[in-house]
């Protein structure tokens, strides 16, 4: 038998321990950077999520083991995602505005911020709108609507740019939805019902934040973070609950926004594409959308066709290696495909001023 | 609670520190807490309940065995307890639709089958203590996988529970970071081509499919003795030897040796409570009894693991390779020495090769999803070459790079690991430099370490 486990040692053992956690903590900072994400913040009044500008504007995104994705992100003064200023004079914005509302797709941290899809649009449109980018991580279709009606208030915009990943239907669920400053859906006896998971800030997270370490453990490496696929496995938006949460959300989208265009994003089933088999399921999604869109008047941008047939031709995927979010190239074919749609948008009729929904086509 | 998840990572000092600081009489009973809570984490409520049940039954039956007077009550007594074992098993694992999730209680049941059989042979005592009953079954470190161990190697152990001494210590936790590094370094960087391939298998052809077979030979392996060597390490640590699992397995010259080699703790059982009591029972057939014994074991071995045809061929094949060579095995030899190739290097890498490749056709059923996607890869393992590009797709070229370096990093170490005494050398090293190799191989893990939600393979058996 061997020298027993001393008391000393064990004593000695987290002094070791800081030692090697202060390598790793320096590692993290300077050698390979851990990611950098902005402080959030609840808006009380408007009971939304954004960012909070007073604290930080400016910083790196990584991913990867390596921090292979790098992109530099910019935080404006209303909070958002955004290197440019929302101009506002006399409460209404100088041009009208597009606005795009989404989650981590509209954020766009894996990109740098003049080469997301939201700054292809700039280019193209900005001679006649102001393209404003309203995305939060984690954001679901319920949380799209609360955000909408922000949007509303404060730009009234002409055009609502709507962009729906895997996911963000059945995610509307209270039963799954938990993001603290979220609003989810559930049923009740009257219909849908409307509720808001109440946000509280966290010592534990400030202190995550300030150790590169364990920000690199989480954002860079995916690692412990409950319910979160790295490779961004999401549940297939379909059934009956994902019918009824569609057809709430987009009803009161049209009702809570006469006179404007509204456009729906639709990604596309990348990982099938890949795999070459698109499953059934899926297409009875896509259709569900369109749908419901033609109902109530929007318009739809499908990005399954054109990311199917590039891919097929090219081989170029739409995202990084793990990490499912859309790479350059991704967001340069969105915005192609939304610049396609566009002359057909701007041309048909918009919603009604009258809250009396259109015949459905 | 799984041994890759946070949890796990929090609740280990915690239990250790514990367990460091209480008097030795009352051990066994945090070990037993910690063991409840580790088996609670999974949010399963009535697996507890199970696990309680059949350390009940078969703590009761160990006392009446001792207590039966006479060999036919005993015998009555110990099918019993046998039955009522596989039932609960039976019930749990083996009714359709899966209804329920029956993690650990295919390796526990075993422990307690066992210790019953033990007990009727009259090769253990019956265990007076329920608690340290209760314990012998509940260990945690070996609940969810294994090693399924024997009543007369782990009771004593616990009876007598003392942390570690030093080097069990220091050896342990090496364990616990070899065995994350299997599992997260290599298994799940090799799942990133099997899984896909496998869950599409109309979609690929020739080449692929058999580097797909290959790969999950190497998958299954890192994962299962990773887990095996955080097992290990754990119990290690609460001063507890568990039986060692695995031995390089896919250097095995036979099948036979692979099974000497390969989950060994539970290919002991099945010798010993299948396969010995069947050959006896059918010595007058001679070779045809031994080979029938073999066959028969081999299924069950495959029933073990689940109620699909997949497994039950998977079993049935491994029985045949093992039946077969009861018959070839006297003219190989003949022949190996006609020809002069005993004790031949090239022969034994021949037959490591055979062997392999035998195992890898069997793995094929083992891990396909049906039958048909079994008989597919089966069938179109040389198809050609097909589609190279979406292979590359799949898994790129960094990923097999970092687990080929891995795996030879790892077969390097246990190299020079048998060779000289690592463990002592490095530990004679300055603090700084231990660090710096501590520092390296956290690194290591973190950077390249391919990070999913997967679970550890064998965990649903």
């Amino acid at each position: 038998m061997g020298s027993e486990v001393s008391l000393g040692y064990l004593l000695r053992l987290p002094l070791k321990l800081a030692a090697l956690l202060v390598l790793l903590e320096a590692s993290f900072r300077w050698i390979i950077p851990a990611a950098y994400t902005p402080y959030l913040c609840f808006d009380e009044k408007e009971s939304i999520l954004r960012y909070d500008p007073s604290k930080l504007r400016v910083g790196l995104y990584t991913h990867g083991g390596l921090a292979e994705i790098r992109a530099r992100w910019h935080i404006n003064s209303m909070g958002w995602v955004n290197a440019r200023e929302y101009a506002i004079s006399n409460g209404r914005p100088a041009k009208p505005v597009i606005a795009v509302i989404g989650d981590s797709y509209v954020e766009a941290f894996q990109v740098d911020s003049d080469h997301d899809f939201a700054s292809v649009l700039r280019t193209e449109l900005g001679a006649t709108y102001e393209v404003y980018t309203f995305g939060m991580s984690g954001a679901e279709l319920s949380q799209y609507l609360q955000m909408s009606r922000y949007v509303r208030k404060a730009f009234h915009p002409q055009v609502l740019i709507f962009v729906l990943v895997d996911g963000d239907v059945l995610g509307s669920r209270l039963a799954t939805g938990n993001k603290p400053g979220c609003v989810y859906f559930s049923h009740s006896t009257s219909g849908m019902v409307e509720t808001l998971i109440p946000y509280a800030g966290s010592t534990a997270k400030s202190l995550y934040r300030k150790m590169a370490l364990l920000r690199y453990i989480r954002l860079n490496r995916g690692l412990w973070v409950p319910g979160v696929s790295p490779s961004g496995d999401r549940s297939l938006d379909a059934g009956k609950d994902a019918h009824e949460i569609i057809d709430y959300a987009f009803a009161c989208i049209r009702r809570e926004n006469p006179g404007c265009t509204v456009l729906m994003v639709v990604d596309a089933p990348r990982r099938d594409i890949y795999r070459g088999k698109i499953p059934k399921s899926n297409i009875e999604y896509r259709a569900l959308v369109k749908s419901v869109s033609l109902q109530n008047g929007f318009h739809m941008v499908d990005l399954s066709d054109a990311m199917a047939s590039l891919y097929y031709a090219n081989h170029v995927k739409f995202d990084f290696d793990g990490n499912y979010h859309w790479n350059e190239h991704g967001h340069q074919v969105i915005a192609e495909q939304i610049l396609e749609e566009w002359p057909r948008s701007r041309l048909r009729a918009r919603i009604p001023r009258s809250v009396a929904a259109p015949e459905a086509r | 609670m799984t041994f890759n998840s946070l949890e796990f990572f929090l609740f280990m000092p915690v239990v250790y520190l514990a367990y460091y600081f209480s008097p030795d009489r009352f051990r066994w009973m945090l070990l037993l807490a910690a063991s409840f809570i580790f088996y609670a984490a999974l949010k399963v409520p009535y697996l507890l309940g199970v696990l309680l049940l059949v350390a009940t039954a078969t703590y009761a039956f160990g006392l009446w065995l001792d207590r039966a007077p006479t060999p036919q009550a005993k015998y009555r007594l110990l099918w019993a307890g046998v039955v009522t074992n596989i039932l609960i098993l039976g019930v749990l694992k083996y009714i359709p639709f899966h209804a329920f999730v029956a993690i650990g209680v295919s390796f526990y049941v075993f422990q307690a089958i066992s210790y019953l059989i033990d007990v009727h042979d009259e090769i253990e005592k019956p265990e007076p203590h329920f608690g340290y009953f209760l314990l012998y079954l509940a260990f945690f470190p070996k609940l969810l996988q294994g090693p399924i161990e024997r009543a007369g190697h782990l009771i004593p152990q616990l009876k007598v529970l003392r942390p570690g001494d030093l080097q069990a210590f220091r050896s342990g936790m090496w364990m616990i970071v070899g065995g994350l590094f299997k599992k997260v370094v290599i298994a799940e960087r090799l799942a990133l081509l099997v899984d896909p391939v496998y869950s599409n298998v109309q979609d690929y052809a020739g080449i692929s499919l058999l580097l797909a077979t290959y790969v999950y030979a190497f998958q299954i392996y890192y994962d299962f003795s990773g887990y095996t060597d955080i097992a290990l390490g754990t119990a290690r640590l609460f001063g507890v030897d568990l039986t060692e699992n695995f031995h390089s397995p896919y250097s095995a010259t036979s099948v036979a040796d692979f099974w000497r080699r390969w989950h060994i703790s539970f290919s002991r059982w099945i010798l010993d409570y299948i396969f010995k009591p069947l050959q006896m029972r059918w010595r007058d057939w001679q070779s045809w009894g031994t080979a029938s014994a073999l066959v028969v074991t081999f299924l069950a071995c495959g029933l073990w693991h689940g109620s699909s045809w997949g497994f039950l061929i998977w079993g049935g094949l491994h029985g045949i390779y093992m039946a077969s060579s009861v018959f070839y095995n006297p003219y190989q030899k003949r022949l190996d020495g006609v020809l002069g190739l005993k004790g031949s290097p090239y022969l034994r890498l021949w037959r490591i090769l055979v062997t392999f490749n035998l195992v890898c056709l069997a793995w094929i059923f083992f891990r396909a999803s049906n039958l048909k996607d079994a008989v597919f890869v089966a069938t179109h393992l040389f198809g050609g070459i097909g589609d190279m590009s979406r292979l590359i797709d799949l898994w790129g070229f960094r990923e097999p790079f970092v687990a080929l370096i891995s795996m030879g990093l790892l077969a390097l170490l246990s190299f020079l690991s048998k060779r000289q005494h690592l463990a002592e050398a490095f530990f004679d090293r300055p603090f700084w430099a231990r660090c710096l190799v501590y520092y390296g191989v956290i690194m290591y893990l973190l950077v390249l370490g391919s990070f999913s939600s997967r679970a550890f393979v064998y965990v649903r058996f």
